[in-house]
């Protein structure tokens, strides 16, 4: 057993040894043997780091890279969360980048995709190395099904990843405080659904914002909700004969599951003499109310470190069992694999001797010793305390907590995270019945399930009978077809008044000889003065385009090997349900923005205009917004929007005496939510170019119009709206075109939600290529968008090729 | 000019209109500038009044919502603001004690006899009996790194054996807090050390012992001093009044059950004594019993002991006297007899101070106004202390919470991360090239008169057709192939090809006098000075309204930014505001937003004139 001082003092040889081989090897320089090695991590703690799980971390690298003083460097690959997606999500990015670490760290849902796109290098090669019965003996055998797949090179089954830590299960969590308050035993945690109810019923103080459980909107709430399937008897997926994963959750199991999930967010009750409706609380921000000490219980993972808890405070249970005694929960384990884009073989084993060491017994040594020696002994698994001979911290842990431990585990009903081909989606999907069943009331909640089931294995688990994809395929072709026959018919009329014309106006061009002889100079100077340009845009506007356009007939790999799947990128899109929401959506944003975000500066312009005086005054205020930039206001507004009674916009609402709204979480506001602060900081900007032009139309015209008795909307009909007029198309065809293809915003206040409302094209296209590494779809859907957009581009053009650009001075 | 005309501006309809106009732009004007002071107010709040938005935070006028921030600033949480001052406070957002009245000259000579000897004692007490407050240190801290390293940061990753990127990234160790708690002798604590050693005694506190015993009973009793009062056969009124002793005493069973299991597993070691000479013969027996052999030990610790006897029980003076601290830590909770155990409490050594100090306990009492009736009854008066210490350095404080959002923001994005240059180098690198590269293809499509003009026109123009997402993967790809992500030429390079902002120059510059350029041809000035002495300056307006506009949008670019940058050494300023955003409190995050709301602000300050005078506007030919 060796303690992480030593090791700390060794790692100084090691340094040693490692700035003499740096020495000979540049001695060595023109035959150098020695290459030195990187490998890059996902995570790469510093020694100052304070808290023990980077310490753990640290010491247990240093062991490592003293172990192989060949690795010159151990680098660290990060990356960056985007709301409502975890930063392990953005593989894609960062492989195509190629900054994604050599030791990937694979979570159960993504690890068929990965293997299926090359991401992991398969271990049997090295997995020969181990001693035989050494990985039966050490991994759980609810792992063998995730980490042995068929994928590539041959489509034979494989060895993908291995784990490492100790296995996790999912259980409750409470605080003993809470519980104590509320006249509960601490010791007495819910056994069953009805008791869990009960439990969270007395928790619950609506006033104070406490909760009795918190389950968060979108994709993690339904993560949490799936252990209630578990617990009501059924399966989220399951592998039919032909291999093929398929969603099985439309029973009329889960259909108790969500009738009790109803009952928890709904049901009605009083408590001295008043009525409250709900014992759980519904955030986007579960972590912060639990941090704050205004939940009851919740669910968090058993087994593993790190999970540094007070045990005079906080309480831990094996999860709670449904109706019919299945106490069902989620088995999960950090696991790693190999990055299969890695073409050094010397990089490949470093990462395999790293993959190796992390699942052995001396690191999972080094983390505990150095728990115990930051004083959180306890919070090892307990396993791990006596394997290594910590008997005195084994009396410090709790007993409830050893014996949840082995019991935890022992559950007939774990079930892993679901993890077969694209199961990353499964919990996309089924946010939509969640959210059904949270906003509404009556809802049928087998035709709920049966349409999120349908979805999943029709439309992303890839499983269309035979038959119907080749019909889809035929009426595919027509559509294509046509298609291409309309884009001919535009191009030629676009050709004839639009192009033609433009290219007509060829300028008049002198034949005397002396002239003729500069302009050929001219020419040479001409070209020279453009070439910066004309060569970017060659290759960052048309390549580009050019390069899209084939990739949306591919099944595109960032690893390579992308195969021509001819129309079945459109195929797919024009069958999924989600397309058409996110067109009916994008429809309904741009008509928004429209109405609200274009009209606004002009009447903010026209109001400017008429009063005798202060203009100067609110023309500065109403700019005063446009000063902050794009990413500020909108995180700024997200602030205002905290949905919490406690958040801003509430506190006014409540001050007005007005009820509460969810903002950004409901479904009937989120779209309008999204379109406001855009507006806001817009709208004295936008106004500024009206009130310009409307100062810039000569007086004369208003008062001969005065003369002649003309009323206002006359003199606005021919007066203003006509000076106006070009301001106006350009500015209107700008801000169709902008909104229709706007997502930035979307994807940083609601990520598309709630219940898809303001899931819109842009970010459907973004979502499947960045985060479900669909490219060859993506694109195609792009293609689409682009299309749909490209007689306002040809029209935009066809006006501003007429207009002049002026300087007003006044 | 307004429509309404001036005769029509006489009706009585028209007043009423311009009445209305005027409210509503009013109403406008508070919806653009509440927001904005909201953010600016909350900027300046803590954790604790974050929610109370109001546009004057309360702190700034009222005493008592400010000594609660600086309490919690102070203890960090509730639970050890409940340890000093012997409450039960539930958090820091509802009321604490504190009492209003002004303190006259009497009240404050006691309470200051009280500090002077406090800090007295503070100077000779050993180093792990005190905490440094985290206020302003880590700061000091840093200077003080730099100072030592010479802003060297390669000296300093030699020393510290690991790439450090800059002086800010180095947090303070964790020191003292848990049992088996030891120095790690390296250059780090080394450092940490020495920078403790200059720091005078105001920026220390001093540990409670006696505040951890209490509040580890109350969770024991679950908070029910009757049940303790049973179990120790007792009759404390409250929790606050027991004392812990030095070494187990009294018949007890349960009182002594509970001494020892705290002592032995809850307290740091460090505090604890033990007789060395006599317990040495048992700590080696204990080993050898755990080992059984010393080749095993050996190898554990990577030792040359060369039998059990031979070992010594371990002290925290010297690397090599600390190594079998951890075992020292089970031998004291598995072995040793509790009655061998002595536990030095700050509170005992602070009354041994006094009792060396006063020869009886009425000087004490004269000397504190107080009214003990023996030494061990003397207890630190923190939450007098905490009171007058408040109101003495009420507009520090005040001050102190007003700038420190912006600090974090500062030291975190700016002095952490390279966010100031790179988004300098960006802006400045986009504004150039709507400075030249742009104006030049401009100029030369609209002097020249090429027969291709238009096409070329259209060339550059076309693909403003088809969403950037179609575009968007393949260039990223093609940055991968040309080795170009994670430098400034991805985020500059794909904005040359700009079709629209050439466009619009091209229209501006056909507007420019023929006369001027043949005057400067007939003069034999070559294309280049015509470019730059007669198209340029003629066209500072509109060059300043597309500066500005690609200024604007490299400052507000992230998305972008992020995809082709993802080295956190190359993100700018918007990136990493984002990142905060991620994990920083509300109010930490209102202090970024203002940050990055300057240098626009200065930027269109610096160019109102242009923004609002030279508007360009369309017109039709």
């Amino acid at each position: 057993m060796t303690g992480v001082e030593n090791k700390k003092r060794r790692r100084g040889c090691g340094t040693a040894s490692k700035v003499i081989s740096l020495i000979i090897g540049m001695l060595l320089i023109y035959e150098s043997a020695v290459e030195a090695i990187t490998l890059r991590l996902g995570y790469v703690p510093k020694k100052h780091e304070t808290s023990t799980q980077a310490k753990a971390e640290r010491a247990i690298l240093e062991r490592f890279l003293e172990l192989h003083p060949e690795i010159e460097e151990v680098k660290s690959s990060t990356g960056i969360t985007i709301p409502g997606i975890a930063s392990s999500d953005i593989v894609m990015m960062s492989m195509a980048a190629g900054l994604a670490p050599d030791v990937m760290y694979v979570n159960f849902r993504k690890s068929s995709s990965f293997i299926e796109q090359g991401f992991l290098y398969p271990l049997d090669e090295y997995i020969k190395e181990l001693p035989p019965g050494y990985l039966e003996e050490k991994l759980h055998p609810k792992l063998w099904p995730i980490i042995k797949q068929k994928g590539p090179p041959d489509s034979n089954e494989h060895i993908y990843a291995l784990p490492y830590g100790a296995p996790l299960v999912l259980g409750l969590q409470y605080r003993k405080d809470l519980f104590k308050k509320a006249g509960l035993d601490p010791n007495k945690p819910p056994k069953t659904w009805d008791e869990f109810y009960e439990y969270a019923m007395r928790l619950t103080d609506q006033e104070k914002g406490q909760y009795g459980w918190v389950i968060e909107i979108g994709m993690e709430g339904a993560w949490l909700f799936f252990n209630f399937i578990y617990q009501s008897g059924s399966e989220i997926v399951e592998q039919d004969k032909d291999g093929i994963w398929r969603a099985v959750y439309n029973n009329e199991k889960t259909v108790t599951a969500l009738k009790f999930y109803e009952k928890l967010l709904k049901s009605k009750w009083t408590k001295d003499g008043k009525e409250y409706k709900g014992v759980i609380l519904r955030t986007d921000r579960p972590w912060r109310e639990w941090n704050r000490g205004k939940i009851g219980m919740t669910f968090s993972y058993i087994g593993g470190e790190g999970n540094v808890l007070d045990p005079d405070l906080i309480g831990v249970a094996p999860m709670f069992a449904g109706p019919y005694e299945i106490h069902g929960t989620e088995f999960n384990q950090t696991i790693l694999g190999i990055n299969g884009t890695i073409k050094d073989k010397i990089v490949r084993d470093v990462a395999w001797e790293y993959i190796k060491f992390r699942m052995g017994d001396e690191a999972n040594e080094i983390v505990t010793s150095v728990y115990v020696e930051t004083g959180e002994g306890k919070f090892v698994n307990p396993e791990f305390l006596k394997k290594f001979g910590y008997k005195e911290i084994l009396e410090d842990v709790p007993k409830e907590w050893i014996e949840i431990n082995e019991e935890a585990f022992k559950s007939e009903y774990l079930r892993p995270e679901p993890y077969g081909k694209n199961c990353d989606l499964i919990y996309y999907e089924f946010v939509e019945p969640m959210d059904m069943v949270s906003l509404y009331d009556n809802v049928h909640y087998r035709e709920v399930l049966d349409k999120a089931a349908k979805h999943t294995n029709e439309k992303l688990l890839g499983y269309i009978e035979p038959e119907e994809l080749k019909k889809r395929r035929t009426i595919m072709g027509v559509i294509v077809g046509l298609s291409i026959i309309g884009i001919i018919f535009a191009g030629i009329r676009t050709f004839k008044t639009v192009i033609i014309p433009m290219l007509k106006e060829s300028v008049k061009v002198s034949s005397d000889e002396r002239k003729i002889r500069k302009r050929k100079r001219l020419k040479i100077v001409a070209f020279f003065f453009m070439f910066p340009v004309l060569v970017s845009t060659l290759i960052w506007a048309y390549y580009p385009l050019a390069r899209g356009m084939l990739m949306a007939f591919q099944d595109y790999k960032v690893t390579g090997a992308s195969k021509f799947v001819g129309l079945d990128n459109f195929v797919m899109l024009f069958w999924n349900p989600v397309f058409w929401l996110a067109f009916k959506n994008t429809a309904i944003f741009t008509v928004l923005t429209l109405s609200l975000g274009f009209f606004a500066p002009i009447v903010l312009a026209l109001l400017l205009n008429e009063i005798p005086k202060g203009t100067l005054l609110y023309r500065t205020i109403y700019y005063l917004p446009g000063l902050t930039s794009g990413i500020v206001i909108l995180l700024l507004w997200k602030q205002f929007y905290d949905p919490s009674p406690a958040g801003f916009l509430n506190v006014l609402l409540k001050f007005f005496g007005l009820p509460v709204q969810k903002w950004l979480q409901d479904p009937k506001l989120a779209m309008v939510c999204t379109i406001i602060p855009g507006i806001w900081a817009g709208v004295g900007g936008g106004s500024i170019l009206y009130l310009a032009a409307l100062k810039n139309i000569p007086e004369e015209l208003y008062e001969a119009a005065s003369i002649d008795g003309a009323s206002y909307w006359y003199k606005i009909r021919y007066i203003t709206l006509p000076t106006l007029k070009i301001l106006l198309i350009t500015g209107f065809v700008g801000a169709f075109i902008g909104a229709f293809q706007s997502a930035g915003n979307i994807l940083l206040m609601t990520g598309g939600g709630p219940l898809h409302a303001t899931h819109v094209l842009a970010l459907e296209i973004f979502y499947s290529a960045f985060i479900y590494l669909r490219f060859g779809y993506s694109t195609a859907m792009a293609w689409i968008l682009g299309s749909m957009l490209i007689g306002f581009t040809i029209y935009n053009l066809k006006v501003i090729r007429n207009v002049r650009w002026a300087v007003t001075t006044k | 000019m307004p429509i309404i005309d001036r005769v029509g501006r006489k009706s009585k309809n028209v007043k009423v209109l311009i009445v209305v106009m005027y409210i509503s732009l009013s109403l406008g004007a508070v919806t653009m500038v509440y927001p904005f002071l909201l953010m600016l107010a909350s900027s300046i709040t803590s954790a604790i009044d974050m929610n109370e938005f109001r546009i004057i935070p309360r702190y700034l006028y009222d005493d008592e919502v400010l000594y609660r921030k600086y309490l919690q600033i102070r203890y960090g949480s509730i639970g050890t603001l409940n340890q000093y001052h012997r409450k039960d406070y539930m958090n820091f957002e509802e009321r604490v004690e504190y009492k209003k009245e002004v303190l006259t000259g009497e009240k404050i000579s006691l309470i200051k006899n009280w500090i002077e000897d406090i800090e007295e004692f503070k100077s000779q007490l050993p180093d792990n009996y005190k905490r440094i407050l985290p206020v302003k240190t880590t700061k000091l801290y840093h200077e003080f790194l730099k100072k030592i390293y010479n802003k060297d940061r390669k000296l300093m990753s030699k020393e510290y054996q690991e790439s450090i990127e800059t002086f800010y990234d180095i947090n303070p160790p964790l020191e003292y807090t848990h049992r088996l708690w030891k120095p790690a002798f390296t250059a780090y604590e080394r450092d940490w050390k020495k920078f403790k050693d200059n720091l005078s005694s105001e920026y220390f506190k001093i540990v409670t012992t006696e505040g951890i015993w209490q509040q580890w009973l109350k969770g024991k009793y679950e908070n029910d001093i009757g049940r303790l009062n049973k179990e120790w056969g007792a009759n404390y009124s409250t929790f606050f009044e027991i004392k812990l002793e030095e070494r187990m005493s009294g018949d007890n069973r349960g009182k002594r059950e509970d001494w020892t299991k705290f002592v032995k597993i809850r307290i740091p070691l460090h505090w604890l004594e033990i007789d060395r000479a006599s317990n040495k013969g048992l700590f080696c027996s204990y080993l050898e019993k755990k080992y059984k052999n010393i080749n095993k030990l050996n190898k554990t610790y990577q030792t040359t002991y060369e039998s059990f006897s031979s070992l010594n029980i371990p002290d925290l003076s010297t690397k090599d006297s600390s190594i079998l601290w951890r075992e020292y830590g089970g031998f004291v909770s598995d072995e040793l007899p509790a009655d061998a155990i002595r536990i030095i409490t700050v509170e005992n050594m602070h009354r041994e101070f006094l009792r060396g100090k006063y020869k009886d306990i009425e000087e004490i009492n004269n000397r504190y106004g107080t009214n003990y009736t023996k030494f061990d009854d003397i207890v630190i008066p923190y939450q007098k202390i905490d009171e007058y210490e408040f109101i003495r350095d009420k507009n520090k404080w005040k001050r102190y919470f007003i700038t420190n959002n912006y600090e974090v923001v500062i030291g975190y994005i700016l002095l952490k991360g390279r966010a100031g240059i790179n988004t300098i180098i960006y802006c400045l690198a986009v504004v150039l090239t709507a400075l030249t590269i742009h104006p030049l293809c401009a100029y030369a499509l609209s002097r020249f008169n090429l027969k291709s003009t238009y096409k070329i026109l259209l060339f550059l123009l076309a693909t403003m057709a088809f969403p950037a997402e179609v575009a968007m993967i393949p260039s990223f790809l093609l940055l991968k192939q040309f080795n170009l992500l994670n430098t400034y030429w991805a985020l500059v390079l794909p904005g040359f090809a700009g079709g629209f902002g050439i466009f619009l120059l091209k229209g501006f510059f056909d507007s420019l006098p023929r006369e001027l350029y043949e005057a400067g041809e007939i003069d034999g000035a070559s294309e280049l000075r015509m470019f730059f002495k007669i198209t340029l300056p003629l066209s500072k307006p509109i060059l300043a309204h597309t500066a500005l506009g690609a200024f604007t949008a490299a400052y507000g670019a992230f998305m972008y930014a992020l995809l082709v940058c993802q080295d956190p050494k190359m993100w700018t300023l918007m990136v990493w505001l984002y990142e905060m955003h991620t994990w920083a409190p509300a109010y930490v995050q209102m202090a970024s937003f203002v940050i990055a709301s300057i240098p626009t602000l200065i930027i269109f300050m610096s160019c109102q004139r242009i923004i609002m005078r030279g508007i360009i506007l369309p017109v039709e030919n």
